[in-house]
């Protein structure tokens, strides 16, 4: 009898082959440039057209994760990347990345932002909202605040540096008064936002999240709160950590004096005026102007800690494991 | 008369496996190899293992598995009774809802969990164990549900007859006949668990973390990758071979496929009862999830609807939720195309004579067993020399996901192969019909319920995916999890009621494609 068994599987494995082999053989040419970013990278439509049309370069946007997996895949991959410029590498992170030797040349600063203690205002009422750290300890702030494990969240992390840049290395008491003021830890910013903060329905009127969530709160509300309204949620403006954006040029790009040009647009006024309403960040080009929400929501933060990136890298692991054994009983 | 049954040697039988080992090959243990040679550093073989955050990861790792383990199939096991030997209304209903929550997506089941239960319940072991039961439940009704389902009623009477109570009844006679399906029930929901991340990340407490989630810490937010990859390739290993032990070798199993009138008994009472607790245990989060995206802060509004759909202009939000059903559904339909052939081809490879050597099956879960993030990594680092340098391809999620879905396509098509019998294939071989004819004619008409069943569960997994996926690096436009992931980390009261939208919306999709493609579960 004649073994035909093979011929089913056979077909369907080449079929596979030739599918995957088709597909790998899409090339770039000159004429695209990839830019890696995180998720929740969302310019709006049409935000690299200017660059297209004076350069005849489109740009293909190649998103991988947050913004923690995208530098541990570009430090995986460094000297042979998946793109040509990478956009979102923040001061937490910029010391892993230069370390990897991902960029070719300096990163340069396009956004940056705060991460603080946002307040709710209806929810607060007639208690005057904390405006520094040594306020969040006070009794009248007692069971309040809601915070991020920093272990597992960024806006958590930022909280605690903020916290050791304040405190120096008396930080671990300054946490444990906080402990003692009956501090909420959850493990994500989503959680913290959408559960414990009375926006949402949770208990806590004090939450760590950005200095662009009040506008974000303003232009998301529903219904659409008619302009020249107070601000439903603000900010303890000395409690705020910087964080800063860089991106580059990545080292090992085939097409480096485009990839340059493409760099060189994101920090455009073009572009940059582009991010505060999508990315809810401020953009680094002081000639930009900010948009309406911003002027009217955002508060103007001057005073906002923040440390040297090759420490954080070399500490990270110690002060989370310190902060777990205060806060985590 | 020729004593073996089909026409081809073992040697070729085992051929038909070559499509699901080169899967697993690609996906799962090249890139691991590859991964390990590269970043590990030999003394974190052992190192890794005395950091303490690694102790207590593994510690509840096995602890919240084999709690919920244990209730899963302690509820699973009387759901399935009542499900198989009891008629009553909502039936067919309650084993569709039960199908469909085993491939939702944890992003949104999460979601609704935390809707559902009173804060005080959030962070707690219970909400966690109650999230097992509600995704692994299915595990247990569909795998012993056949099994019992064929049991023949004869037997219990005979056993009332010469004097069984009913709770002997239950030990010498039900449970022994359900007992090789309970046990890899029993395997397959520990393994579910023990890998659990999503579940935990959202219902665990700040602190509580199990080996996939410290993984996951390891490689991106402490940059130590050697440690990470350690870790996986353990993990790895110890699923691998305790499935490998736990699957016991069936020699002579045959679970023909007879349909069986489910018998008329009514419930009374306190079954009745259970049976609407377990109703209500799947219908609330669902619920819960239908009313949160109604609702944008304090009050009613059809906005996130709107917005999701693209009907309503929202400012700093521009969603294309066509373009991102396209994208899943597009992966989805290649992900079957692949899953499927691949996993029925390797069934018949471990099949012989109506039986089923199901230990080598069992290895198709090998690329589930690892966690993402270093399956993402691995594959990043492994092929990116031509001309194999698909790693940024697109064409690489769906085969993720179709390495993803296989090993339940395995699971669907075990019962169905073995229940072929063998003399239908002799029959047709001597009435003159080729291998292939009789394939086309015989077999595959006889298979449609593994094919639908392989379909069905191959596009839910690979819509619902969202590990892997946003990992590995996309260019085109998102799929709907990484779509809900980005709404839900924006502030603000339209994107939380689009996110909860755009949940639900998948929820739909994938009830209606497993619901309409596999349309007579065999329970």
């Amino acid at each position: 009898m004649r073994k035909t068994h093979a011929t089913p599987f056979i077909a369907t494995l080449l079929i596979v082959l030739t599918t995957i082999t088709a597909c790998t053989s899409e090339n770039s040419t000159t004429k695209e440039l990839t830019l890696i970013a995180y998720d929740s990278f969302t310019p709006p439509e049409g935000a690299f057209d200017e660059f297209t049309q004076e350069t005849g370069i489109s740009v293909q946007i190649a998103v991988a994760g947050d913004a923690g997996e995208m530098v541990a895949k570009a430090s995986l991959t460094t000297g042979n990347p998946e793109g040509d410029v990478i956009w979102g590498v923040d001061n937490t992170l910029i010391s892993r990345a230069t370390e990897s030797k991902i960029f070719a040349g300096d990163p340069v600063e396009v956004d940056f932002g705060d991460v603080c203690v946002n307040f709710d205002v209806a929810a607060l009422g007639q208690i005057q909202p904390p405006m520094t750290f040594d306020d969040l300890i006070l009794p009248e702030y007692k069971d309040m605040l809601v915070v991020q494990n920093p272990a597992t969240s960024s806006t958590g992390l930022a909280f605690l540096l903020a916290t050791i840049a304040a405190f120096g290395d008396s930080w671990t008491d300054y946490w444990k008064q906080l402990v003692n003021n009956n501090v909420q830890v959850v493990d994500s910013w989503d959680e913290a936002y959408y559960t414990s903060f009375t926006r949402y329905g949770g208990d806590r009127p004090l939450v760590v999240s950005y200095s662009t969530s009040p506008p974000a709160e303003v232009i998301f509300a529903d219904p659409p709160l008619p302009t020249g309204s107070p601000a439903l949620t603000g900010v303890a403006s000395e409690t705020c950590f910087r964080q800063v954006e860089y991106a580059g040029v990545l080292r090992g790009t085939h097409f480096t004096k485009q990839a340059q040009q493409l760099v060189d647009y994101l920090t455009s006024p073009t572009f940059q005026a582009l991010l505060p309403e999508s990315l809810f960040v401020y953009p680094a080009n002081k000639d930009v102007e900010l948009p309406q929400s911003f002027i009217d929501y955002a508060p103007k933060i001057v005073n906002s800690f923040s440390l040297p990136s090759e420490e954080i890298a070399k500490n990270r692991q110690s002060w989370t494991d310190q902060w777990s054994a205060i806060v985590l009983q | 008369m020729v004593s073996h049954s089909s026409s081809v040697t073992a040697r070729n039988i085992r051929l038909l496996a070559t499509p699901a080992t080169i899967l697993v090959l690609v996906t799962a243990i090249i890139p691991l190899v590859v991964l390990s040679s590269t970043v590990v550093r030999s003394s974190d073989v052992i190192s890794i293992w005395q950091n303490s955050a690694v102790q207590n990861a593994l510690v509840f790792s096995i602890w919240q598995a084999l709690l919920s383990t244990i209730f899963t199939i302690l509820i699973g096991l009387i759901a399935t009774w009542y499900l198989t030997r009891y008629q009553f209304r909502g039936r067919q209903a309650l084993i569709a809802l039960i199908t469909v929550s085993f491939v939702l997506p944890t992003v949104a089941v999460g979601a609704s969990f935390i809707a559902v239960l009173p804060t005080w319940l959030h962070h707690s072991t219970f909400a966690i164990v109650l999230a097992h039961i509600f995704f692994n439940i299915s595990i247990v009704v569909r795998t012993v549900g056949p099994r019992w389902n064929s049991l023949q009623e004869d037997l219990v009477h005979c056993a009332h007859t010469l004097g069984a109570s009913s709770l002997q009844t239950w030990r010498h006679v039900i449970l022994p006949l359900g007992k090789s399906a309970i046990y890899s029930s029993a395997a397959l929901t520990f393994f579910m668990c023990f890998t659990s991340y999503g579940i935990i990340t959202i219902l665990g407490g700040p602190g509580l973390a199990t080996l996939d989630i410290e993984i996951y810490r390891r490689a991106v937010q402490l940059g130590d990758l050697s440690g990470a990859t350690v870790l996986a390739v353990a993990q790895m290993l110890f699923i691998t071979i305790a499935f490998l032990i736990w699957s016991r070798s069936r020699s002579v199993e045959l679970t023909k496929f007879r349909v069986v009138a489910v018998s008329q008994r009514k419930l009374s009472v306190a079954p009745r009862f259970f049976v609407g607790a377990l109703t209500v245990l799947f219908l609330a989060p669902l619920s819960a999830l239908s009313i949160a995206s109604f609702r944008t802060g304090r009050s009613w509004s059809l906005s996130g609807w709107k917005v999701l759909f693209g009907m309503q202009n929202q400012r700093g939000l521009e969603l294309d939720i066509w373009q991102a059903l396209q994208t899943s559904g597009k992966y989805a339909l290649i992900a079957s195309c692949i899953a499927l052939p691949t996993g029925i081809a390797a069934t018949y490879a471990f099949s012989k004579n109506g039986s089923t050597n199901s230990r080598w099956s069992s290895l198709a879960i090998l690329p589930l067993s690892i966690s993402p993030v270093v399956v993402g990594l691995a594959i990043l680092v492994t092929y990116d020399f031509a001309p194999f340098e698909f790693r940024s391809s697109w064409f690489l999620i769906p085969v993720v996901h179709a390495a993803i879905a296989m090993p339940f396509v395995v699971r669907a098509a075990l019962p169905v192969v073995q229940g072929i019998p063998p003399e239908l294939r002799s029959a047709a071989a001597t009435l003159g019909a080729s291998p292939w004819r009789r394939f086309c004619l015989v077999e595959i008409p006889l298979l449609r319920p593994a094919i639908t069943t392989g379909i069905a569960f191959s596009m839910a997994i690979s819509l619902g995916e969202f590990g892997a996926t946003s990992f590995l690096t996309r260019r085109e436009s998102q799929t709907l999890p990484i779509i809900i992931a980005n709404l839900f980390g924006k502030a603000g009261a339209i994107p939380r009621a689009s996110g909860m939208a755009a949940s639900l919306l998948l929820v739909i999709v994938t009830g209606i494609i497993v619901l309409s493609v596999d349309r007579k579960p065999q329970v």
